[in-house]
């Protein structure tokens, strides 16, 4: 009975792992697909980073274990072999989360103004990460002072505004109207378009529709981007 | 910049590539091998003869030392293939169902694992070739139906979708664009016949 429940629990934890995988995956099309910056995936990320760094801990130790024994012939070309597939793994986690974080930098920079709003009104927003709020503010200084001091401070007053002061808005909004390629992952999903027309989606289709129809879904995972 | 702006909303084909490997498949070891827990996924514990999935990079890694085979995927054979071909022709409105990452996953095992293949891998590049050309005709005659607002186009894979994907979003966000201006200049012309009706 006790094995079955270690059975049990080890299928679980690797069933996990596999969806930590495809989580992943799609948290870093979503980000890549989406015209706007998504809530950072703080749980997700942290798992992640944590099993990196262990599995590279893990390798670390299993190469010194292979350099003291190298003479012994205990290491065959198998354990090499091994150690090449977990370090090829490390590295192909390493790139999605790579190219989650640089796809949400992008965003941070071309929208800097327009998230400092957003977080300056709601302070305890999940959008950004820690590390993501400190560089958007420091950006946002950087630039400021770039432009006031190369640029700004010579032309009228009333045009030298960076935000929505002098009554026409400055600030560079994402435009969520903008057209994605989505993926259905649950059935029973209507979206109501402009002049009353209804459009069904069926699971597994593929469509593009726009943005702003299909975020929430997007956010509980029905839909996925593409 | 932290990412080209050509990949912004825009997938490299290698990226695609990318993804598909870490689609599973069934191999047939030759040799034992312990099991490995790596972060994504875990490889059971390998015994020759007997046949475990695993990612196809793991599956490619093992092939290229010589350790297992690769047994193909039910779909990548010549008669099915064929059927799909014929299905293409006889609905010309409607994409066969093939893999999420077909393209991908027929080219790598074609070009790093042929000889595990049940046909000639020159027989199974045509019918791919000419599958993909049928199917490329079909999304290229759906373009003249591009609108400003939604469109479906299910049965397509993700390598077809990124290679369409920058002339459709490009043409559907113009149309989308230009739809918008209209509608705010009928609310304007409505709003002004208001003002004259005062």
């Amino acid at each position: 009975m006790e094995v079955d429940d270690i059975l049990r629990d080890f299928e679980k934890s690797t069933q996990k792992d596999q969806d930590l995988y495809k989580s992943l995956t799609t948290a870093m099309l979503n980000e890549r697909m989406a015209p706007e910056l998504l809530p950072y995936q703080q749980s997700l990320l942290e798992d992640v980073l944590s099993k990196i760094s262990s599995q590279q801990q893990f390798l670390l130790d299993s190469h010194e274990y292979g350099d003291i024994n190298i003479d012994s012939g205990i290491i065959t070309s198998d354990f090499k072999l091994q150690l090449m597939i977990i370090e090829t793994d490390i590295e192909r986690l390493n790139y999605l989360v790579r190219s989650y974080l640089r796809v949400r930098l992008s965003k941070i920079d071309k929208f800097s103004i327009h998230y400092i709003d957003m977080i300056s009104t709601n302070r305890d927003s999940k959008l950004l990460s820690f590390e993501e709020q400190s560089y958007i503010s420091r950006h946002f200084k950087l630039m400021t002072d770039l432009y006031n001091g190369s640029f700004l401070k010579k032309v009228p007053q009333d045009l030298a505004y960076l935000d929505t002061d002098s009554g026409i808005s400055m600030i560079v909004k994402p435009e969520i109207d903008q057209l994605v390629f989505i993926k259905v992952n649950k059935g029973d999903i209507v979206l109501e378009l402009e002049d009353d027309d209804e459009l069904e989606l069926i699971p597994g289709g593929i469509y593009i529709v726009k943005y702003s129809l299909v975020r929430r879904y997007v956010d509980i995972g029905d839909i996925e981007l593409i | 910049m932290s990412i080209p702006s050509h990949l912004h909303q825009n997938l490299m084909p290698s990226e695609v590539n990318f993804l598909a490997e870490n689609e599973m498949i069934q191999i047939l070891p030759r040799y034992s091998m312990k099991s490995i827990q790596l972060i994504g996924t875990k490889i059971p514990n390998l015994r020759a003869l007997r046949r475990e999935k695993v990612p196809i990079w793991v599956a490619l890694i093992l092939k290229s030392q010589g350790k297992c085979n690769i047994v193909p995927p039910k779909w990548l054979e010549l008669g099915y293939l064929k059927e799909k071909y014929d299905e293409e022709i006889k609905n010309p409105f409607k994409f066969s169902d093939l893999p999420w990452h077909w393209i991908e996953i027929s080219k790598m095992l074609l070009s790093k694992a042929a000889d595990d293949l049940s046909d000639p891998s020159h027989q199974l590049r045509s019918i791919i070739q000419d599958l993909k050309e049928i199917r490329l005709v079909k999304s290229k005659k759906g373009f003249t139906e591009l609108n400003e607002s939604n469109i479906a186009l299910t049965g397509l894979s993700l390598l077809e979708i990124n290679e369409i994907r920058p002339f459709v979003l490009g043409v559907m966000n113009k149309l989308r664009e230009i739809h918008e201006t209209i509608d705010r200049e009928g609310e304007e012309e409505g709003e002004e016949e208001d003002d004259d009706m005062d």
